[in-house]
């Protein structure tokens, strides 16, 4: 294995060289950097040129500004960076620093809902190939994957930001309205769960009349300024989760199980009140901690109390400790939501990271990353759905043919467990590859997300450096993608060799 | 705030105008019948003047006002630099530093009272004295004196120099030689007097004052005194240094201010925040010396043109300085009354100029004649410049723009009108005569640029009627090394240029071998006048001298001026004070009066 | 088979052997791969939507205003500019008069004006015929490339296969917008055709099928036909191109289609960043980003393009899909109509 790592690497090095001669060359070679200097009638036109031509090494040959470049930048093997100088003069190291953070945080996150959300959606279409629900979700995530992305971005901005501002001054929704959206509701609440005809029907009609009472009993509330949650809802929830969670998995009358389940249950209230004053206003290691504590001590409670089950005891009082935990979180968020509208009274914004010069205090700060990052990161996630879903979909369909399946099923299975337990774990093997390559291809592909929502992000020093010919932040930025190409593939290879125990290297 | 034009190096703002323009998609449209009329000021004090209004007693108030204009990264502190100069950086910069004069809305040279005032004490050697405010200081205490003045001066001195290079890298480079003395007076004074070495009739925007010298010597290892002393004497070693650190001490990452004690202001607003890519936050100078910023806090923000309007309409920026297109228009009129649009000439004009290079067809003046009189300018203003700004119009000068007050003087003295009409038939038959018909002429300008490509089919579609054969010669490579332009290989070129706010700027453009004389016409006449004119000091001799060149520049057909290019920028109408100017400084040329209603 | 037909009218004497001519019958008419596939391509009905909605799209494209010297049926012209009516609105009207609406009509405009008073209607169909135009060359020259590539690497394997993959990974390193963007602009640069444009694309994004071509060609090559057309003196050439490219044509297929969509919206997103094509060519994606700003002012401006470039990726990928599914026989068995329910504890 670690002769075929090393081999690997070596190849994946010297390919990295290859294409880094091959863009250089491109780069400068695609334009003339004094263009705009060209058509300028400064008197000191050809001062600035030369000033130019000097500090960014024109009148050096290509292989010599190419040695200049790599003798600068593999330096980076020793921990020393020298990445050059932009056109302005800055250092691109520390453009590259701040890109890359800002492109991660956007992409992130968009990446995994779309991982979640795509297999599941994956999932459920091949179990339901070729019904209406495949059709329609197939139909979605394809229209969502031809978007062109600056011209969904339009969209989203206008109704998703602008329109839903405005709407939030004096938060309305008509009785007409309320009843569409629970008759859409309703119809794609049936088409989820299926069942028979009737189960169908009765699905349709408790939603149907359930959505729109909803809709109005929030705008009496004035939910969408005032939001509120409490104690109670929290633990009627997590009470809730636990009873289910139990009973489908191993049923309720497994008392090492469901035990422990509820104790969680008690304890998410216990820890609501404790530690509401430090919740007030906390910082980010609190909440980290808070949530390794809400899982961990569930955790270990099941595994002392579950006996023969400890695992899925463990499992599930984990479970219900997580959701009690971001249940409180949410709770401590709608609290600081009427604070978040005083001082930023139109909450989804068109553009940037976060709202220059925000006052308020740590949910405040919390509240405006989240709003800023809402639209990109909605874009983002409903365009790479289409790949995961219909990659996920087309695996599960061909694994569901294997023998070892049709065995599962001959000898009884639950069609659950032969999904799950069999299907979808070697389903998900291809599907690892896919991710690597997608979020390799994400650091530098959110190129045109960050222009409209104006990030500056990799994509923008990119497509700025190539703008000025300005080859040291093209390199950078392939640099940083390169890289996590070749990482990500060689990645993608072992975790293949390890889930995979057919392939042995 | 005053603004400091960046004395003879301002016309680089013009290329960025220019590439601006280039990459505007949509950005050439024609007339939508209807169109709104242009509105300016959303309420506050009404200028009387071009320049700065007088708002009367102003108390800074606490709140932020968030402006755009465009989505290019604040570089640095110091926008003096060759690396660092851009119209995007000035906008910021511009509000920190004050000079002595600055330019109103028309393109006006007005003295800035609050940093001091200046007087011209001799003709000959032109000689002016200049007195600091006795009251103006730097941000950090220290006061405003001469000392400062020498640094601005040093600055663009390439006398100092290390054997090859000069040491300071600045844009503007021209003092050494033409102030061989610096400021005369005083290090620790307020009063200094310039003499110049040859006339300078754009002496007034002269830079005099840039960046505290106090800093300056103190990060070269120098005392103020000793500073002073090694410019003065042109000891370039002792200054290395203190160079060095004006050059690349201000430069820092993204997102990293310098050191507040490295950085201190001289204008209404210093550097208070920068969040890397996305916006730099300037803060009233409590320590300001002239009329207080009205409003504490401007955030510029760097968001792309084309989302800078829904970004207006969400509130999320209140001053937007977007691409002039008719659909940013059309989308801001949209927005009714939440918004004022800021709509006008600009100080960059476009023209179609011969080429006179031997051999070219061009050389002959009754073909210039016969091109000028089918070129159908007015139906080129109308379709492509009339939607954006209803008050376009063709352009018959060259040196003055139509919004300015002697436009009207100057084009009584110099142009007849003779080819306002478009004469297909006069064409026809000068170029019968000459038996020229079928002439190829190619019209060469940098693509891709939508608005010169409709141009050019308007002048086609009028020129071929006459006989001319126009073809479409807009290459990328226009003006590139080796392009269309360098090799001749085109009749007319059809590009901007940007009225640099200086008198004499234009004789680098039509006096014989001067470098932006592209055509390479030749005139005996025109140099000699040119010559006159940058040799007076005198503003009714450079009236006179414009209106002889300008004739002359008609008669011998040098170019045909087009039109002025139009400018759009919007506000939030709750927004007062916001004025739009024709100069390169853009929308938050006077930013510092803006002020939000209550 | 022994029983042919000329025999069987004297021979029809017993019921067995009337049940043996029936089978031969059937036999006779067994089908072809290329028949299954085509069956059940057809059977797809999402793909034979999408493949309706495409012909129509290329037929309207390609005849309303004509191809090159070609004239087409509608009489306006992209290119030339006139009065705006009505602001430019668009003139159609699909709205009946019994709701409402002004009844069915086409009108002058059907699609609006622009601001210079160009029909939108035909700049739209020639930024729809430039982006097929796009799609389709980008298409064939990847796919081209890409099996040559993948067979010939996956059938010699060793040195050349290796050769060639550090190759294809050269592009893959490179992210495809960057290789893109710089050739796109030193191609605009030179000529700013869009058929260069969609050369130098078709160039840099044949590295997908490169690697699937090999993988089917390496499994390929040891089968037992390969085996035989070596040992009886096949050239290589021919080896390669008339024995093993031909199996491969499910994945060659469906990858075409997909690159056709992918370049469609690729050019789309190189237009937007200024470095697709450029005015005065045009094409759906440049008419996009002309225009996104229009949305709330001349939203006709903003809409059409869009959704024409949406429906054409929408209905190559359905396209894809289908075929997919056809040449692949192990995705398209009916379902087992189990009952499953994610949320029901019965499953």
């Amino acid at each position: 294995m670690l002769k075929f790592i090393l081999k690997r690497l070596g190849s994946a090095l010297g390919v990295l060289l290859a294409a880094s001669l091959l863009l250089y060359v491109l780069v400068i070679n695609s334009g003339d950097p004094l263009a705009d200097l060209r058509e300028s009638n400064a008197d000191n036109r050809e001062y600035l040129m030369e000033q130019r031509i000097g500090y960014m090494e024109l009148d050096q040959p290509w292989y010599a500004r190419y040695w200049g470049w790599l003798s600068g930048a593999s330096k980076c093997l020793i921990g020393q960076c020298d990445l050059g100088r932009n056109i302005n003069g800055i250092e691109v190291s520390g453009l590259l620093a701040n890109a890359a953070a800002s492109t991660l945080r956007l992409v992130l996150l968009a990446t995994i809902i779309a991982a979640i959300l795509g297999i599941a959606i994956g999932v459920l279409t091949a179990v339901r190939q070729y019904s209406g629900l495949d059709y329609i979700v197939t139909f979605l995530t394809f229209l969502f994957f031809s978007l062109p992305v600056f011209w969904a971005a339009v969209l989203l901005k206008n109704y998703m930001a602008i329109e839903f501002n405005d709407w939030l001054v004096a938060p309305d929704i008509s009785l007409t309205t309320s009843i569409v959206i629970g008759v859409v509701a309703g119809l794609v609440m049936q088409m989820l769960l299926a069942g028979s005809l009737k189960r169908r029907a009765l699905t349709f009609v408790v939603t149907a009349a359930f959505v729109p009472l909803m809709l109005q009993y929030s705008l009496w509330l004035n939910f969408y300024r005032y939001p509120q949650m409490g104690p109670a809802v929290i633990v009627v929830l997590t009470a809730l989760l636990a009873l289910s969670v139990t009973a489908m998995s191993v049923g309720l009358k497994e008392r090492r199980v469901l035990v422990p389940a509820l104790i969680t249950v008690v304890l998410v209230l216990g820890m609501y009140y404790a530690t509401f004053n430090l919740m007030l206003d906390p910082n980010a290691w609190i909440l980290v901690v808070g949530l390794i504590l809400a899982v961990g001590i569930p955790a270990v409670i099941g595994k002392l109390m579950g006996g023969r089950l400890s695992k899925m005891a463990m499992g599930l009082a984990a479970v219900v400790g997580f959701t009690g935990a971001s249940l409180t979180l949410i709770d401590h968020l709608f609290r600081a939501w009427p604070g978040f509208l005083q001082i930023k009274s139109r909450p989804i914004s068109t553009i940037g990271s976060s709202t220059p010069n925000l006052q308020g205090g740590f949910w405040d700060h919390f509240l405006d990353n989240a709003t800023q990052l809402l639209l990109p990161t909605i874009l983002l996630a409903i365009i790479s759905l289409a790949s995961y879903s219909r990659y996920t979909r087309s695996s599960m369909l061909e694994v569901q043919q294997q023998d070892y399946i049709r065995t599962a099923r001959s000898k009884g299975l639950a069609e659950r467990t032969v999904i799950f337990r069999h299907a979808f774990r070697n389903a998900l093997i291809p599907i690892a590859t896919i991710a690597a390559f997608d979020f390799a291809g994400l650091i530098g592909g959110a190129v045109i997300t960050e222009t409209v929502f104006g990030w500056k992000g990799m994509g923008e020093m990119f497509t700025t450096g190539l703008n000025n010919v300005d080859p040291n932040p093209v390199m950078a930025f392939f640099l940083v993608t390169g890289s996590a190409a070749i990482l990500f593939n060689l990645l993608a290879d072992i975790v293949y060799a390890l889930l995979d125990p057919r392939i042995r290297v | 705030m005053r603004f400091q034009r960046v004395s003879k190096a301002v016309a680089l703002g013009a290329v960025l105008a220019l590439s601006i323009t280039a990459c505007s998609p949509g950005g050439t449209d024609a007339p939508e019948p209807g169109e709104a009329t242009e509105t300016q000021n959303g309420g506050g004090t009404e200028a009387t003047t071009t320049g700065l209004a007088d708002l009367g007693d102003i108390t800074t108030k606490d709140d932020t006002i968030s402006v755009s204009v465009g989505a290019p990264e604040f570089i640095s502190y110091n926008g003096f630099t060759p690396q660092t100069y851009s119209t995007y950086n000035s906008a910021i910069t511009d509000r920190m530093f004050v000079g002595f004069s600055y330019f109103g809305t028309d393109g006006q040279v007005y003295p800035n009272e609050e940093l001091g005032t200046f007087e011209k004490v001799s003709d000959d050697p032109l000689t002016v004295e200049y007195t600091i405010n006795e009251d103006a200081v730097w941000s950090d205490g220290t006061p405003i004196t001469v000392a400062d003045a020498v640094l601005a001066w040093a600055v663009q001195n390439t006398n100092l120099s290390d054997g090859d290079s000069p040491l300071f890298n600045s844009v503007s480079q021209d003092l050494g030689d033409t102030v061989p003395n610096g400021p005369e007076g005083d290090a620790s004074g307020k009063t200094f007097s310039v003499v110049f070495t040859d006339p300078d009739p754009d002496w007034q925007i002269q830079t005099w004052m840039l960046h505290p010298a106090h800093v300056v010597a103190e990060q070269g290892g120098l005392s103020l005194d000793e500073f002073v002393e090694a410019a003065r004497s042109g000891d370039s070693d002792a200054l290395k240094d203190a160079a060095e650190f004006w050059n690349t001490g201000w430069v820092t990452d993204p997102g990293t201010l310098p050191d507040e004690e490295l950085m201190p202001v001289s204008g209404p607003y210093k550097l208070s925040s920068w969040q890397a890519g996305e916006s730099v936050t300037i803060e009233a100078n409590e320590a300001y010396y002239g009329t207080p910023a009205a409003t504490k806090n401007i955030t510029f923000r760097f968001s792309a043109d084309n989302t800078m309007v829904q970004s207006l309409q969400n509130q999320d920026l209140n001053v937007i300085a977007p691409q002039p297109t008719v659909d940013t228009l059309t989308q801001l009129e949209a927005l009714g009354d939440a918004v004022v649009i800021h709509q006008g000439d600009t100080l960059t004009w476009e023209h179609l100029d011969f080429n006179f290079v031997d051999g070219n067809v061009m050389n002959s003046l009754e073909l210039r004649t016969a091109f000028a009189k089918c070129v159908p300018r007015q139906d080129i203003v109308d379709n492509l410049i009339k939607p954006l700004n209803p008050d376009a119009q063709v352009m018959n000068a060259r040196e003055v723009f139509p919004f300015q007050e002697n436009y009207e003087e100057v084009v009584a003295a110099a142009y007849d009108g003779r080819f306002d009409e478009v004469d297909i038939e006069g064409a026809k038959t000068i170029l019968e005569e000459q038996d020229a018909v079928g002439t190829e002429v190619r019209i060469g300008y940098s693509a891709p640029n939508e608005r010169r490509t409709n141009q050019v089919a308007q002048i086609k579609s009028s020129c071929d009627e006459a006989g001319f054969n126009i073809v479409d010669a807009g290459d990328p490579q226009f003006f590139a090394p080796g392009g269309t332009q360098e090799r001749g290989d085109y009749e007319v070129a059809l590009f901007a240029w940007a009225g640099s706010g200086q008198i004499a700027s234009g004789q680098n453009i039509y006096s014989t071998g001067k470098p932006q004389n592209y055509g390479q016409f030749s005139n005996e006449a025109v140099d000699a006048e040119w010559a006159t004119l940058a040799a007076s000091l005198d503003p009714a001799v450079h009236l006179e001298q414009i209106k002889k060149i300008e004739k002359l520049l008609w008669d011998e057909l040098y170019g045909i001026p087009v039109f002025a290019h139009p400018g759009l920028d919007a506000s939030s109408s709750d927004i007062e004070n916001v004025r739009f100017t024709a100069t390169q400084n853009g929308i938050v040329w006077n930013a510092e009066q803006w002020l939000r209603a209550e | 088979m022994s029983n042919t037909n000329d025999k069987m009218p004297e021979q029809l004497t017993s019921i067995a052997e009337v049940e043996d001519a029936r089978l031969a019958r059937q036999e006779e008419k067994s089908k072809s791969q290329g028949r299954i596939v085509f069956e059940r391509f057809i059977k797809h009905k999402p793909a034979m939507i999408s493949s309706a909605v495409l012909v129509i799209i290329t037929v309207v494209a390609f005849t309303s205003i004509g191809y090159g010297p070609l004239p087409g049926w509608w009489d306006k012209s992209y290119l030339a500019a006139g009065q705006v009516v009505d602001g430019g609105r668009p003139t159609m009207s699909l709205w009946p008069t019994w709701l409402g609406g002004s009844g069915f009509a086409i009108g002058e405009h059907p699609f609006g004006q622009d601001s210079i008073g160009k029909d939108y209607f035909a700049l739209v169909m020639n930024g729809t015929q430039k982006s097929i135009i796009i799609g389709v060359v980008v298409g064939l020259v990847a796919t081209f490339i890409g099996a040559v590539i993948g067979a010939v690497a996956g059938y010699f394997r060793g040195w050349v296969d290796e050769i060639l993959m550090r190759m294809t990974d050269l592009f893959i390193v490179i992210p495809l917008l960057v290789l893109a963007a710089v050739l796109g602009q030193m191609a605009g640069a030179s000529s700013g055709s869009i058929i260069t444009l969609a050369l130098v694309l078709g160039l840099v994004t044949w590295t997908g099928l490169a690697r699937l071509v090999r993988g089917e060609v390496l499994s390929l090559r040891e089968r037992e036909y390969v085996a035989a057309a070596q040992a009886m003196g096949s050239r290589t050439g021919r080896v390669i191109f008339k024995h093993l490219l031909p199996n491969t044509i499910g994945v060659i297929v469906v990858n075409a289609t997909f690159a056709i969509a992918g370049a469609i919206l690729l050019e789309s997103s190189l237009s937007f960043l200024g470095f697709g094509v450029q005015p005065p060519e045009s094409s759906l994606g440049l008419l996009i980003s002309q225009y996104q700003n229009a949305f709330t002012s001349r939203p006709w401006l903003f809409w059409w393009p869009g959704m024409i470039i949406v429906a054409i990726a929408l209905s190559v990928n359905f396209l894809g899909d289908g075929l997919r599914d056809a040449f692949d026989p192990r995705q398209s068995s009916r379902p087992r109509r189990r009952k499953l329910s994610l949320l029901n504890r019965k499953g």
